[in-house]
């Protein structure tokens, strides 16, 4: 690998060397407005071809070969502008804009700034303000509902938890996540994959981000855009650009300092009519002994606390099946002692949580000279989770350097270091606090658990071979990461239209996490053990080193500009784990001190790519722009003979306001695009052949056999888009309209297709099926009032739909399996359906749709699985409003999505356990209820479908309807819609004006909110108290699952930011 | 110009590097450093055993499931024969993944050259194919673990087709111990090495699998188990409880027996939900049986009292946590405890039960009551509590009401305790004891506890050979297994 590096260092160095010799005049191209260098602005010699680009610092040089003569320089949205050529060789050109015409410049593959007009495919940009006005820790949520086509799903409201970005759908049966690229070199987005079940979320390490670093993002949405990034960016690239202390000031320094409150806001509807206990409500009393008073009944039968274990009546099961509350009932209870008021605490969920407080403060230095440009910053970010006892800090140092030491050359230093950790972090899912309170007596005293924690530990409990939940807190899931992750270049120009740029980049990431649990557990205390704890030590490092030759020609109406390169990469990640299940001093949590055998294993991966690239685009007479991309990729991971795979992209682009000399009032600008790409794609490393997995029992090494079969010939992946869309722009540009439509088909993708277990194997690695997604993407811009008092009002519409379709898998196999789930429901892709369908057990009906019910009057079950719905939203989208006057500032964002089916475990716990308000709706608990459909009266077809049926008659309780055993045999009462719109931002801020303050340059204090308000939701969410939106991870598996959410929280804002 | 030539010549140079030179590594680089593709058989053989054991004896399908349908234990709360989609496809994938590593540790044992090792997992394979299939009935056996030859959707057998491959694959097994060589190894965990304890479980598996088939082919059985029982110095059998096919745990964390890892007590105070069923506490306690206190805990109030299953068991308070028997320690609360595949009293028993109905001459009182005898000394019962226990009428044989061979299969169902699945088969097979009342849930329909556990959803969806005849009627019941032969049952 030294050697690759030595020769891409090699190469640059000879490349410069070679120089041409004439007269050079330089200079340096702004723009009027806020002094700001313009990139890609054209410097031609008037009436001759000759010309060149600007930089991305504005600068240029051009050589000179007549003496005389005229400059004219141009560039996207600006005023043409005419300069004769003087004996100066220096010229400092300053560009006014061209109000009829703003467009924007945006950074493209491969760190490319381009004007946005001659693209032939969709991207959207998204600049600082957008991403820091109501910040987020994790920079991913910012991006909701901004960007057409983009889906976000925050993975819930527990410090750090990861969130899920999906740009055009989900392609793929094996990742879908985005490239993330900072300035020219991806880095590491791993996400935490939990599944159905939830468990610890580690968060998505794109979060480690900072976003006051970031001077612009740009979503490259679809394969066209992305394809010089090869098979990772199949689903789309984040492009980051930092901030590089460029700007007119001579010395800089930004302070910013905000403090963020999270209060939980989006509560699950709990009943408060009914308490712990069984056989108490209402109508079972009347029904069973109408002869003893309800205080009586409900002593003897519903709930009576001695010890929680059984010992009084029904006090060993959290359940809330008993005797009703605030109805005057004197009961034995466990926190408030014998006879005592039978209450609801409507609150005892709410009171567990805190406020959550996320403090930041950002100091940034920048200097702006001839030869060096630099900026240095600082971010301290310290977050007090919304549970007790949770917490995240991160620290983060992040520098830019450029340094020009002569017109030719300029080499930039990008890096940042960053320090992670977090002491504890909160379970998630089916063994987090919800489902504590999921299976809790909603007469539940939180106030007391938390006292008496305080007072005698973990003992005295409610139920004695439970643990208090506040001892569970002590329970520590913690981790720390210390990362860098930046790039070095150097950018030679060789003549006036080539230069040569070599670069380095590097991703490193070292983390550890632990997890342990204390002696104190009930399950601890009863087998004696010590404790336990579980150690895991991970390794990231990419390293990315590319050479890129450039160029940029001019003749006559066309130009010509592009690159030709080469790129290594290599990744290689390594994790170390140690448990002890048993620990001889009590909570003594090093491996040494374990009793009995640890638990140990490690792990190695790494694969390597090579590379070649080529990228040209063409322009002829600023309205006609071709680009063409090729690249051929060897990849370490597949056999030899497919090792090497070549892809290919076209684009086109073509300003019809440009070409017909359209001037109008109407019609301001029309550009249509269109394009098609190719991009091909590798497997993971070691999937070549069976392995065993090692392990261990009492001492002895133990080897289990792959149960994967490994594939016989792997082809790379292939996914084929095209997308078309035009850009149109209205009554001076005050109306804006930019639309693509877009398909993408993938191929061959590389997969683990489950087979039967009976065969031996529970997969076969191989190439396999095939995923469409089409969709269309709109992006709706109108400058609504634009004052001359200063007032104005501009409102962002996106929208997105995309349709998806697994179009063939393998074979005969009717599904494949993309998520386990949870308690019996899956994910599943199958061909003639759109990815992810939920797979469950369905109500057993007749065949005019009615429910069946037993004898008992109660629904049969069915252990026949059957599709329950999809989890693709319909569509997504954001509208957002800014409003200016003068120094105030106001921006509004909504976001929204249609559509999209998710199985709750929230659901499908809240019949049985009783504790949700809809098991108390309707007076069940006093009247009963009858199942609507019909009896089983045993008729049935030839298919086995039960024909006709009695209509049902049978009055059952609520508690043996909604507490019968039934439900865990049935997950279709548990699907729910994913529809929301969410009022997501609202910033209000205000800049105060500074004429007494000269060395101040900026002082702007804001207040904002995040999440402030579901403004629309589904019955279904509604009903529960579920928040649509939240998901578990930021991976596949989760998908379509939701567990026993954390309640998310509604989050408010204060923040100043200082400038001189 | 000449710069472009030089250009030119750095990016061929470029070019040439990453395809070729760079690309040479790649081979090596893409072989896991942590993972080898060839390991010893031993190695290979503990992990199919403890694999196997852990979904056999571990505490879902031991208790909960198969526990529950023969009548020994049960989850009080709800009391249901919980069927849940998930747990049942990973039952069946364990079972299935454990054949698949037997078969994998038998392939390298051949390779290695090592008959002993080889007979001992094919003797394993077998064990676990029988278990499964009289899970399930119809399943995969003689196309399956064979995707090497392109097989990815192995046909399903009859039962009858299975087993009569297991006896042979037993018996090969048994022959080739006869003639055996090499040593079994660090894998060995249960017999420690010893060849002889190896054959007798070989051969007591196959006598096993003759006598549970013996309903229904009755020629086989007979003269399979005439085949072992007649040629003791050919094919021992286990008959003491020195031999018995118990894996024990070794105790030390990780490694701890597997009902001990769930409700495991070690300070007095039990709580778990597992417990025992009504139907063997009264057993036990109807001929004052002296292993009831090493089976079962006094209750709160001092008594012995198990689980009911009927309608309206949910509203008895007698089913409630204080009223219910723990299971006891022996069983339930030792690290070190034991995963019982099989023992010398269930061996005696089926000897009897084949002296009894002819297959074989001999004494079917004296294997009969060395069954008994064996089961006791096991529980650490002393011979003056044995013989006061053998002296009850409806105890001793030809004593009482209870015919002979209702006496057997009583006593084989109480010395098997721990062995749900074996012992839900043997009740189904000879409906001793009598269970007429089930869970609450399908009480009202049901007659009998499970015939079977349904086959597992996914493997509708992934294998294309999925017998559609199959009947499945409330999840557990319809079709009987091959060797049910119970009649009038529902």
């Amino acid at each position: 690998m030294k050697q690759k590096l030595l020769f891409v260092l090699l190469a640059m160095f000879f490349a410069g060397t070679l120089f041409g010799q004439t007269r050079q005049l330089t200079g340096k191209v702004t723009s009027a407005a806020d002094n700001q260098p313009i990139p890609g602005a054209t410097v031609m010699i008037k009436g001759t071809q000759t010309g060149v680009t600007t930089g991305t610092d504005g600068k240029f040089i051009l050589s000179l070969k007549t003496p005389g003569g005229t400059l004219e320089v141009s560039s996207v949205g600006f005023v043409k502008l005419d300069i004769p050529i003087t004996a100066s060789n220096n010229y400092n050109i300053s560009l006014v804009a061209d109000v009829k015409n703003i467009d924007e410049v945006v950074v493209t593959a491969l760190g490319i700034t381009r004007a946005k007009k001659t693209l032939g495919y969709a991207v959207q940009d998204i600049n600082s303000t957008e991403l820091v006005e109501a910040k987020d820790n994790n920079i991913v949520n910012t991006l909701s509902g901004k960007i057409a086509g983009v889906q976000v799903t925050s993975g819930g409201s527990t410090v750090g938890a990861s969130s899920r970005i999906v740009i055009r759908g989900n392609k793929s049966f094996a990742g879908n996540e985005p490239l993330f690229v900072i300035d020219g070199t991806p880095i590491f987005n791993n996400t935490t994959n939990l599944d159905g079940g939830g468990g610890i979320d580690w968060g998505n390490t794109a979060s480690d981000i900072d976003p006051n670093n970031i001077e612009s993002m740009t979503v490259l949405k679809g394969a066209n855009a992305a394809a010089l990034y090869g098979s990772r960016a199949t689903n789309g690239v984040i492009l980051i650009t930092t901030k590089k202390g460029k700007d007119s000031r001579k010395l800089g320094v930004d302070f910013t300092t905000s403090m963020t409150f999270d209060k939980v806001a989006y509560l699950p509807k709990f009943q408060n009519e009914y308490g712990g206990g069984w056989n108490g409500e209402e109508y079972i009393w009347k029904r069973d002994h109408p002869e003893m008073t309800y205080q009586d009944y409900s002593k003897t039968y519903g709930y009576n606390w001695v010890d929680g274990g059984g010992g009084g009546v029904n006090d060993s099961w959290p359940i809330n099946w008993g005797p009703r509350l605030d109805a005057g009932l004197m009961l034995d209870q466990w926190s408030t002692g014998p006879n005592s008021p039978w209450i609801s605490r409507p609150n005892n969920y709410k009171d567990f949580f805190q406020t959550g407080v996320n403090s930041e403060n950002s100091l940034a230095v920048s200097a702006n000279g001839e030869k060096a440009t630099g900026r240095l910053a600082f971010t301290n970010l310290n977050t007090k989770g919304i549970i007790d006892y949770t917490d995240q800090a991160q620290q983060t140092l992040n520098g830019s350097f450029t340094l020009r030491p002569t017109d030719r050359l300029t080499a930039v230093t990008n890096i940042t270091y960053l320090k992670k950790g977090s002491n504890n972090i909160p379970n998630n899912g089916y063994s987090g606090i919800g489902v504590d309170y999921a299976w809790m007596q909603r007469d539940f005293d939180v106030n007391y658990a938390k006292q008496l924690f305080k007072d005698k530990g973990n003992s005295g409990y409610i139920f004695p071979d439970g643990d208090n939940p506040y001892y569970n807190l002590r329970n520590l899931t913690g981790f720390n990461r210390d990362r860098v992750f930046g790039n070095s270049s150097v950018d030679y120009k060789i003549t006036n239209w080539l230069s040569v740029m070599g670069r380095v980049g590097i991703d490193f990431y070292n983390e550890y996490r632990k997890d342990i649990t204390q002696s104190g557990t009930q399950g601890n205390i009863s087998r004696k053990r010590g404790g336990q704890f579980n150690q895991t030590q991970f390794y990231f490092n990419e390293t990315n080193a590319d050479l890129m030759l450039k160029f940029d020609k001019t003749f006559g109406d066309i130009r010509i500009d592009g690159l030709l390169g080469a790129n290594y990469r290599n990744v290689l990640a390594k994790s170390m784990y140690m448990a002890a299940s048993d620990l001889t001093v009590p909570d003594l949590y090093t491996i040494g001190n374990v009793k009995g055998n640890p638990s140990v294993s490690m792990s190695t991966n790494e694969k390597e790519t090579n590379s070649i690239f080529f990228a040209a685009n063409g322009s002829y007479k600023n309205f006609l722009f071709l680009g063409v991309t090729a690249r051929n990729d060897w990849s370490s991971t597949l056999p030899a003979e497919n090792r090497s795979y070549f892809y290919p992209s076209v684009s086109l682009g073509f300003d019809a306001t440009e070409a017909f000399k359209i001037k109008s009032n109407i019609l301001s600008y029309a550009k249509l695009r269109g394009s098609w790409a190719k991009v091909g794609g590798d497997a993971s490393a070691y999937q070549l052949a069976r392995t065993y997995s090692v392990g261990t029992f009492n001492s002895i090494s133990t080897f289990s056999p792959g149960l994967t079969y490994p594939p016989a010939n792997l082809k790379p992946q292939i996914t084929t888009s095209f997308e078309f869309g035009g850009d149109l722009r209205f009554f001076k540009d005050r109306l804006s309209l930019d639309i693509t439509y877009y398909d993408q088909t993938t191929v061959n993708q590389i997969l683990s297709v489950a087979t039967s277990l009976t065969t031996g194997y529970s997969a076969m690695k191989l190439n396999a099926g095939e995923i469409e997604n089409s969709g269309l993407e709109l992006m709706l811009n109108v400058k609504a009032i634009e004052n001359k008092s200063g007032f104005s009002w501009d409102l962002g519409l996106n929208w997105g739909k995309n349709k998806n379709m697994v179009n063939a898998l393998y074979g005969g196999l009717e599904s494949y399996r993309i998520s386990g789930g949870f308690g019996g429901a899956t994910t599943v892709g199958i061909p003639g359906q759109p990815w992810g369908i939920i797979w469950g057990l369905p109500f057993v009906r007749n065949d005019a749709g009615k429910i069946v019910v037993g004898s008992d009057g109660i629904p049969l079950t069915t252990n026949v699985g059957k599709n329950l719905g999809n989890v693709t939203p319909d569509w997504t989208g954001g509208i957002r409003s800014v409003l200016r006057y003068k120094n105030l500032y106001m921006s509004l964002l909504l976001d929204g999505r249609k559509g999209g089916k998710f199985f709750s475990c929230t659901a499908w716990h809240a019949y049985p356990t009783g504790t949700y308000a809809i098991t108390t709706a309707n007076n069940v608990r006093e009247t009963g209820l009858i199942v609507d459909g019909v009896k089983d009266d045993g008729v049935k077809n030839a298919d086995g479908v039960y024909v006709g049926g009695t209509p049902n008659d049978i009055r059952v309780s609520a508690q043996d309807y909604y507490g019968g055993a039934w439900m865990w045999n049935n997950h279709e009462y548990s699907i729910l819609d994913g529809t929301y719109i969410k009022l997501r931002e609202l910033v209000l801020s205000y800049d105060i004006p500074l004429k007494k303050l000269p060395w101040c340059q900026k002082l702007t204090i804001s207040v904002f909110g995040r999440n402030l308000a579901i403004l629309y939701r589904d019955k279904s969410t509604r009903d529960l108290g579920i928040d649509p939106e939240v998901g578990l991870g930021g991976g596949d598996s989760g998908v379509g699952f939701e567990n026993f959410q954390i309640p998310t929280t509604r989050s408010l804002g204060f923040k100043l930011a200082l400038s001189f | 110009m000449k710069t472009i030539i030089k250009i030119q010549f750095l990016i061929l140079a470029a070019v040439l590097m990453i395809s070729n030179s760079c690309t040479k590594d790649f081979t090596s680089m893409n072989t896991n450093p942590d993972s080898p593709t060839v390991v010893p058989a031993t190695n290979v053989f503990l992990k199919a055993t403890t694999s196997v054991i852990g979904t056999l004896y571990g505490e879902r399908l031991d208790i909960y499931y198969a526990g529950s349908y023969a009548g020994q234990t049960a989850a009080i709360g709800l009391g249901d024969y919980e069927y849940r989609v998930d747990i049942n496809n990973s039952m069946w994938r364990s079972m299935y993944t454990a054949m698949t590593y037997f078969v994998d540790a038998a392939r390298l044992a051949q390779s290695e050259g090592n008959t002993n090792l080889y007979a001992a997992a094919m003797t394993m394979k077998a064990f676990a194919a029988q278990q499964t299939t009289d899970i399930w009935g119809r399943v995969p056996y003689s196309e399956a673990f064979r995707m090497s030859e392109g097989i990815i959707y192995p046909k399903y057998d009859t039962q009858q087709e299975i087993y009569t491959a297991i006896l042979k694959e037993l018996k090969d097994a048994a022959d080739m111990f006869n003639n055996g060589t090499g040593a079994l190894g660090a894998g060995d965990w249960m017999y420690k090495g010893n060849i002889v304890k190896w054959k007798k479980f070989c051969n007591s598996v196959r006598l096993r699998v003759a006598m549970r088939m013996s309903n229904v082919d009755e020629a086989t059985a007979k003269s399979v188990v005439a085949e072992i029982l007649n040629n003791p110095s050919t094919y021992p059998v286990i008959t003491e409880n020195a031999d018995n096919a118990y894996f024990w745990w070794p105790g030390v964390s990780p490694d701890q027996e597997p009902w001990f890892q769930r409700m495991g007590a070690l300070d007095g105070k039990k709580k778990d939900q597992y417990r025992t069923n009504a139907v063997m506490v009264n057993a036990l306690k109807d001929n004052n049986d002296p292993r009831l206190p090493v089976y079962v805990d006094k209750n709160k109030y001092g008594n012995y009292n198990g689980y009911r299953f009927y309608y309206g068991q949910t509203r008895d308070t007698l089913n409630n946590g204080n009223n219910v028997s723990f299971i006891a320690d022996r069983f339930g609360n030792d690290p070190k405890g034991f995963s019982p595949l099989l023992n010398a009293a269930e061996v005696n028993f089926f000897i009897a039960e084949a002296r009894q109905r002819s297959f074989v001459a001999g004494d079917a009182k004296e294997a009969y009551e060395a069954g008994i005898t064996q089961s006791m000394l096991e529980n650490s019962i002393g011979s003056s509590a044995i013989a006061a226990y053998l002296a009850q009428p409806e105890i001793a044989w030809n004593g009482g009401t209870t015919p002979n061979i209702k006496k057997i299969a009583l006593q084989n169902w109480l010395a098997i305790f721990k062995q749900s699945v074996e012992a839900w088969s043997e009740s189904r097979r000879t409906d001793v004891p009598l269970m007429t009342s089930v869970s609450e849930n399908y009480a009202q329909k049901h007659n009998r506890p499970p015939f079977r556990m349904a086959y597992a959803d996914e493997e509708k969806s992934l294998n294309t050979h999925f017998p559609v005849e199959v009947t499945e009627s409330d999840i557990f019941w319809g079709t009987q297994v091959w060797w049910d032969t119970r009649k009038g049952i529902q």
